[in-house]
């Protein structure tokens, strides 16, 4: 039989590797169990034949002791069914909790992204150590000197978002499009499932007019019709031949998108200081992230000295898998495993507590077994057995909770998240889950085991029913201890991270989110071609949204807040002396009337835009307070200032507006300029509308007013600002919550914990308690005997778990907002409720035991 | 008449690997492995389990170890096919081509509907 089991392991473990040799465990696992064979097996070989059907008869024996101890422990497990459903719970809290984490860090951290061979993928940008700027775009023409000039660079490509307007449909509709260079696909190791790839002299002005489709939109848009390809769209206004069909498995970090089109510009000429394109390169094989890192700062300096406009920059260069996922998910995913382990080892601290508890109860039977010959191994193996049975329950329930919990988490996540994490379950959960588990039963159940079989040969001479052990029960009290602390940890951990979640919510944005939706507009430069026909198609629409009922304010910016975009310039201010290069950096919002009442912007001096603010009006500037601390002394006026800047332009200040959180919810306000949208138009802005009640209501009758002045121009990104704040804290609102439930569940089971324990040792001291209140003791006296060791026990633990909770908070000090990690108010909170949870689990089998008839303990003697 | 009661598959196949050798149980394991393109996997319980039913019902009996077999790990059993076994593996052979060609005469099947 083990023959036969070998051969097909030797076989699948060739074929599939250790994920086979997994496979035909279970498999074999299966079977024995499916057979139920063991019976059958030992009638077999003890049938007295003198060959068994086996062809190794050891293995055999083997195999029907253990289905014996099997069958031995189910018996035993179901004689009890109260402690084995509290144990089966427990453990599969424990496993169904990491299980399910797992499931999640699995997919951030151990899945492999989407590409062929992601280890050699590195994304590059743009960093000028000199300004303190990292992370920028890269300018293409450098970066297409990188390519040509690194050895250890296989290929680079270069992508950027876009937009286009598609006609020609019912509905005009704004399509969200990534430009490529026409290796894209290559580079991450892919190609469309219909048509062809890009060719490489599609690249340039002009010669960018074909689209390959991805998958959802080719559904979406046309149904999945196969002879959309080779026909034409019309993208702006110019015709785009589909060349190509993406498949569905190909998904793009950046982001959904509906097309990739080619760039339509020429790299060579365009200038070293356009910052504009994301780069992503395969390194060459046998490359390291050292070496092209080595490599390609060495050609970025040369660039710098053969083109004067790089002056300062260099290249940064990172595992593209370091940039997809970020450091938040993985320190994350280290904390939060750190959590759910101690969860684990919480149930598992019960329920050895519980099997304890059972084996002094059973130290009598076992004894006289080993009295009659039964070797400790042989014990041993039976108790652990038991363990592994009942971890066994455990995982099974718990890998079912897992599915939801993780499920669960996962529909949780922010939807800004980039779809290339796959999240569902593999085998590497399966056989973290079948580890957690083993691992979870040897150490509930040796510790137990061990203590129950050994030699005391005291108790079959007292010739009573006896407790566990003194080392059994140190251990009991140690656990508590132990749990208590871990559950003062997490809960501290956990209140602290769910008051900063609504500390970020509650956070003063220098807006007021609610009621607010925003849409992005484009109109198209065929039919808009000067600023002055763009302004009057922007003035036209915000007067038409105006008139919408349920809509009280409308405006327009460049960029509303949190949209992440980095307009920036540089002003100097009049009368401060300094010379040109000492500029100060400002972010830029462009703004027309009525937006900071959209926004319900706060004035701390001056006026908001007005109509008044035209082109040839004098040029006029808001600034933020952020503006005026930093760059103002404490006597200036600021509405005396004016702004100086490039080629001779000027403002004057009319106005100081509180601080907005422009890209973050949780940043540092920088200093801001607002200027009037008449005095520079943009083509693309965001429609900002505040309504009276759901702007949900009103979004049909605001896409027929935008359409009433054109029909052909689209609106995207329709958005309710609420939702955007929500996206941008939905990663730490999910850490935050997920550590709130666990550490409800640490609470939990430290409580089920210290009851267990409590409960057993007066049990155990029934007798004892009897005579107590026979000779008079008073019920006061008995609670104080049993609650008294319990609440040492339990106090040390508050202390100790205290201590860890303080070095945990300065730990997370950096993520914590709006409470500090030494919060009194938390740290009273739990101490008071962690010692109300305590209490009830000491006071009610002291109760128990204080209402003990004193005829009955004796007569059970 | 071929009967219309059929043999478990597993039992066919075991039989089929004795139709022209005798052999041990894992080489019966591995032939059928081998020859059903690895889709059928007999399960150590599952294999010896039949092997003794099997041999309950008179399908197969245990014959002498051929005196070329390696010894290595111990004295394996071998099995062959008997009188009775080949008679219903040729019963199943007979049922499966009769079911053949009812499926092809109703057009079902490769090339059919």
């Amino acid at each position: 039989m083990e023959d036969a089991f070998l051969a097909l392991l030797r076989l699948d473990r060739a074929r599939g590797g250790r994920w086979g040799a997994l496979r035909c465990w279970c498999g074999a696992a299966l079977d024995a169990v499916v057979r139920g064979g063991g019976s059958r097996l030992r009638a077999t070989i003890g049938g007295g034949r003198e060959h068994s059907l086996d062809e190794d008869g050891r293995g055999g024996e083997i195999m029907g002791s253990l289905t014996s101890d099997v069958r031995f422990a189910v018996r035993a497990l179901r004689r009890r069914p109260v402690f084995t459903l509290t144990a089966t719970l427990t453990l599969a809290i424990g496993i169904g909790a990491n299980a399910a984490m797992f499931t999640v860090v699995n997919g951030f951290l151990f899945k492999p992204l989407p590409y062929e061979d992601e280890d050699a993928l590195l994304a590059l940008y743009a960093g000028n150590p000199s300004l303190g700027w990292s992370g920028f775009d890269v300018n293409p023409a450098n970066a297409w000197d990188w390519r040509g000039r690194a050895s250890t660079l296989e290929d680079l490509t270069l992508f950027n978002e876009d937009a286009h307007n598609l006609t020609g449909g019912d509905v005009p509709e704004m399509i969200s499009s990534i430009r490529v260079t026409p290796n894209f696909l290559s580079v991450l190791g892919h190609q469309p499932s219909l048509g062809r790839d890009f060719r490489p002299d599609e690249l340039g002005e002009g010669r960018d007019r074909v689209a390959i489709l991805t998958d959802g939109f080719w559904e979406r848009r046309f149904g999945r019709d196969r002879s959309v390809l080779g026909s034409t769209l019309t993208l702006d206004g110019e015709p785009v031949t589909v060349i190509g069909i993406l498949p569905a498995v190909f998904l793009f970090h950046d982001g959904p998108t509906d097309l990739y089109r080619p760039w339509g510009l020429d790299f060579a000429s365009l200038a070293r200081d356009r910052h504009m394109a994301n780069a992503i390169a395969r390194m060459r094989e046998g490359a390291s992230l050292e070496t092209a890192r080595a490599e390609l700062e060495a050609i970025a300096g040369g660039l710098a000295a053969e083109h004067p406009e790089n002056e300062g920059w260099t290249v940064e260069v990172t595992t593209l898998r370091h940039d997809v996922v970020g450091d938040l998910a993985s320190a994350a995913s280290v904390v939060l495993m750190g959590a759910v382990g101690f969860i684990l080892l919480m149930a598992c601290v019960n329920v050895a507590n519980l099997l304890l508890a059972r084996a002094g109860g059973r130290s009598r039977e076992i004894a006289v077994r080993v009295a009659l010959g039964a070797g400790r191994r042989r014990i041993v193996r039976q108790l652990l057995t038991e363990s592994v049975v009942l971890a066994v329950l455990g995982g099974v329930v718990g890998s079912v909770a897992a599915v939801w919990g993780a499920r669960a988490t996962v529909a949780a996540l922010p939807a800004s998240l980039p779809p290339v994490f796959d999240f569902r379950m593999d085998h590497t959960v399966l056989l973290f889950t079948v580890s957690v588990t083993a691992g979870a039963a040897i150490l509930f159940g040796l510790v137990p085991a061990l203590g129950a079989t050994s030699p005391r040969s005291d108790v079959l001479r007292a010739g009573r029913r006896t407790g566990p052990s003194r080392g059994a029960r140190r251990f009991g009290s140690t656990l508590v201890t132990l749990q208590t602390a871990m559950a003062v940890l997490l809960l501290v951990s956990g209140t602290l991270l769910m008051r900063s979640v609504s500390g970020m919510r509650s956070q003063d944005l220098g807006f007021l989110p609610e009621n607010v939706v925003t849409a992005r507009i484009s109109p198209p430069e065929a039919q808009y071609r000067t600023a002055a026909e763009v302004s009057a198609y922007w003035e036209a629409v915000t007067h038409q949204v105006r008139g919408v009922p349920g809509v009280t304010d409308a405006g327009t910016t460049q960029s509303h807040p949190l949209m992440g975009s980095n307009w920036a310039r540089s002003v100097r201010i009049a009368g401060q002396d300094m010379s040109e290069d000492e500029a100060r950096t400002v972010r830029l919002t462009l703004a027309s009337t009525g937006l900071f009442e959209a926004l319900s912007f706060g004035m701390v001096e001056g006026r908001t835009f007005t109509d008044r603010d035209v082109a040839d009006a004098p040029p006029v500037a808001i600034v933020n307070e952020a503006f005026v601390e930093r760059y103002l002394g404490p006597d200036d006026d600021p509405l005396a200032q004016t702004l100086l800047g490039e080629r001779g332009w000027s403002a004057s200040v009319v106005g100081v507006v509180r601080d907005v959180r422009e890209r973050a919810v949780d940043e540092v306000p920088e200093p801001s300029m607002y200027l009037p949208m008449l005095q520079s138009p943009t083509r693309s802005r965001s429609l900002v509308l505040r309504t009276v009640g759901d702007p949900g209501e009103v979004l049909d009758a605001v896409q027929a007013a935008v359409w009433a002045i054109d029909g052909d121009v689209p609106l995207a990104n329709v958005q309710t600002m609420t939702s955007l704040v929500d996206d941008r804290i939905g990663g730490f609102a999910v850490i935050g919550y997920l550590m709130g439930t666990f550490a409800f569940l640490s609470l939990l089971l430290g409580a089920v914990g210290i009851y267990g324990v409590t409960a057993f040792a007066a049990g155990q001291r029934t007798a004892e308690i009897g005579v107590r209140i026979a000779f008079g003791a008073r019920r006061e006296d008995v609670i104080a005997t049993v609650v008294g060791d319990g609440a040492r026990r339990a106090g040390l633990g508050l202390v100790v778990g205290i201590a860890l909770a303080l070095v945990a908070g300065r730990a997370m000090s950096g993520v914590l907002v709006d409470v500090s990690p030494y919060d009194p108010v938390t740290f009273g909170a739990v101490t008071a409720l962690l010692a109300v949870v305590s209490g009830f689990g000491l006071w009610i089998p002291a109760h128990r035991a204080s209402s003990i008839d004193p005829v009955e303990a004796l007569a059970s003697e | 008449m071929p009967a219309y009661t059929s043999l478990k598959p597993h039992w066919f196949h075991i039989l089929l690997s004795l139709a022209d050798a005798n052999l041990h149980g894992t080489a019966i394991m591995e032939e059928v492995l081998e020859r059903t393109d690895r889709e059928l996997r007999l399960w150590p319980g599952k294999l010896y389990g039949a092997l003794r039913e099997m041999a309950d019902a008179g399908l197969i009996t245990e014959v002498d170890t051929p005196d070329d077999a390696p010894t290595e790990g111990g004295k394996r059993r071998f099995y062959g096919i008997t009188g009775e076994g080949r008679r219903a593996l040729t019963s199943e052979v007979e049922r499966l081509a009769a079911i053949l060609q009812l499926a092809h005469a109703k057009g079902a099947g490769p090339g059919g509907v």
